[in-house]
């Protein structure tokens, strides 16, 4: 794992714990730093953890004044990363709270999952398509919703049906999984994909 | 858009799941009998699991005391701080507080087993207020001679009079996103997973179900998959090094089971 210092900001969404977060940013060789509002100065990187529910988590982002903030962050090509929920809500809206609007920084609508079990739980491959220089591998899922499809889309699972695992457009990657707990493979990835 | 979906499959990995009992803060053996044997520190044993393979990690309180379950919380905080794979904790939980506690130290799921069976209600409020995929409901069974089934708690000792395909129905619709079933008659054993009700169960249920109690050979592991459960819980043979998980996962996979590698 390389070391350096940058600061990778986890924004707080009020959702759940996030000290397997911290701890995996942490273990990456970089500085975590819990944020409930946006003090950006010295942030190189923000998460959008994968903690809660589409809806509550818009209201907190709302409420904690992070809609402009990441706006201008988007604007401005500064480096995020979203998992689970936060992948969710970059886009339009949610099957989970219907009439509530996502970040809308991505086209498209988060669906309910189609798959043999509710929640998905458990671990399921990741494929990212070809020409990605990123490794496939075996990624933890928790959740009951997902992006079906999206242009934005490098990589996918299947569970029941073919999903969105991961996201991209310039330096922002959001992932369907939890990397923090999808062990070596986890580990990887968060470190190729927070800044070094 | 890619069209290489080949090696992608259409079920989540059957999952392997280390169970350690921790008393006051410490892993322990032989909790049926006498003299507890101390095997170490709850987080190195969790870690070194997670290297060989694990694919979650389970931790059973045992601890008798108010303090031991303090303890306890500080050891989940440093294992949540290491693990880099799910865990669950189970033990001693009364009341949604206890939930609240074990979520906040930074468990990933917490099994509830006595508790539910006093005050099922709980399932529903833990269930709308975490989310169901946090709450693993634990039950404890007979295989009676009569084929009820009967679900027992507080470790096996009580008879409740209530039938398992009951219950775990009941335990799912009120919320649970998990189902630990325990054959109490095999624990210990070594005589293999109860087949008949966990299969059904996992078969026709619209959770994952782990089996639990009775496994100490790969294909007591295979049979359990073979017969649609999504996990198999041991204790005592990874322990005792009687079967090492990284052995466990190759026969699986050579015996086809689909298994995280």
């Amino acid at each position: 794992m390389t070391s350096s210092n940058s600061r990778i900001g986890i924004i707080d969404t009020g959702a759940g714990n996030l000290a397997s977060l911290q701890a995996a940013v942490e273990r990456a060789g970089r500085i975590a730093v819990r944020l409930k509002t946006p003090q950006l100065d010295g942030i190189d990187q923000l998460i959008i953890p994968g903690q809660g529910r589409f809806g509550p988590v818009m209201q907190t982002l709302e409420e904690r004044q992070w809609l402009p903030a990441l706006s201008s962050w988007f604007k401005n090509d500064q480096p995020l990363l979203g998992i689970c929920v936060g992948l969710q809500v970059l886009f339009d809206a949610s099957e989970e709270d219907p009439g509530v609007r996502g970040l809308g920084f991505l086209r498209g609508e988060v669906r309910r999952l189609h798959s043999p079990k509710q929640p998905m739980m458990g671990w399921a491959p990741v494929v990212f398509d070809s020409g990605n220089d990123e490794p496939n591998g075996d990624a933890y899922f928790v959740n009951s919703f997902v992006v079906p499809s999206a242009q934005e889309a490098i990589a996918w699972t299947q569970y029941g049906e073919r999903f969105c695992a991961v996201v991209r457009v310039g330096t922002w990657t959001a992932c369907q999984f939890h990397p923090e707990k999808s062990g070596a493979y986890g580990a990887t990835l968060l470190d190729r994909w927070l800044v070094k | 858009m890619s069209d290489t979906t080949n090696t992608t499959s259409n079920t989540l990995r059957k999952r392997i799941l280390p169970c350690l009992d921790m008393r006051d803060g410490r892993v322990v053996k032989g909790v049926k009998f006498v003299g507890l044997q101390d095997l170490g520190d709850p987080v190195e044993l969790a870690l070194r699991y997670e290297q060989q393979g694990a694919d979650e990690i389970v931790l059973l309180d045992i601890s008798a005391s108010p303090e031991g379950r303090k303890t306890q919380l500080d050891v989940i905080g440093r294992v949540a701080g290491n693990l880099s794979i799910p865990f669950t904790v189970g033990g001693g939980i009364r009341v949604l507080d206890d939930i609240w506690a074990l979520l906040d130290a930074g468990a990933d799921k917490v099994s509830i087993n006595s508790a539910a069976l006093n005050q099922p209600g709980l399932i529903d409020a833990a269930s709308q207020q975490f989310g169901s995929q946090c709450i693993v409901v634990a039950i404890d069974f007979l295989l009676a001679p009569d084929s009820l089934y009967e679900v027992v708690s507080h470790g096996g000792r009580t008879r409740t009079g209530r039938n398992t395909r009951d219950w775990a129905r009941e335990a799912v619709q009120r919320g649970a996103g998990e189902l630990l079933l325990t054959c109490i008659d095999r624990d210990g054993t070594g005589e293999g997973f109860e087949l008949g009700l966990t299969g059904e169960l996992a078969r026709t249920l619209s959770v994952p179900v782990v089996a639990s109690g009775g496994a100490r050979t790969a294909q007591h592991f295979v049979e359990a998959f073979e017969q649609g459960i999504d996990a198999g819980l041991a204790a005592g043979i990874f322990h005792r090094n009687e079967l090492s998980i990284p052995e466990l996962k190759l026969a699986l996979q050579r015996a086809g089971v689909d298994v995280r590698i």
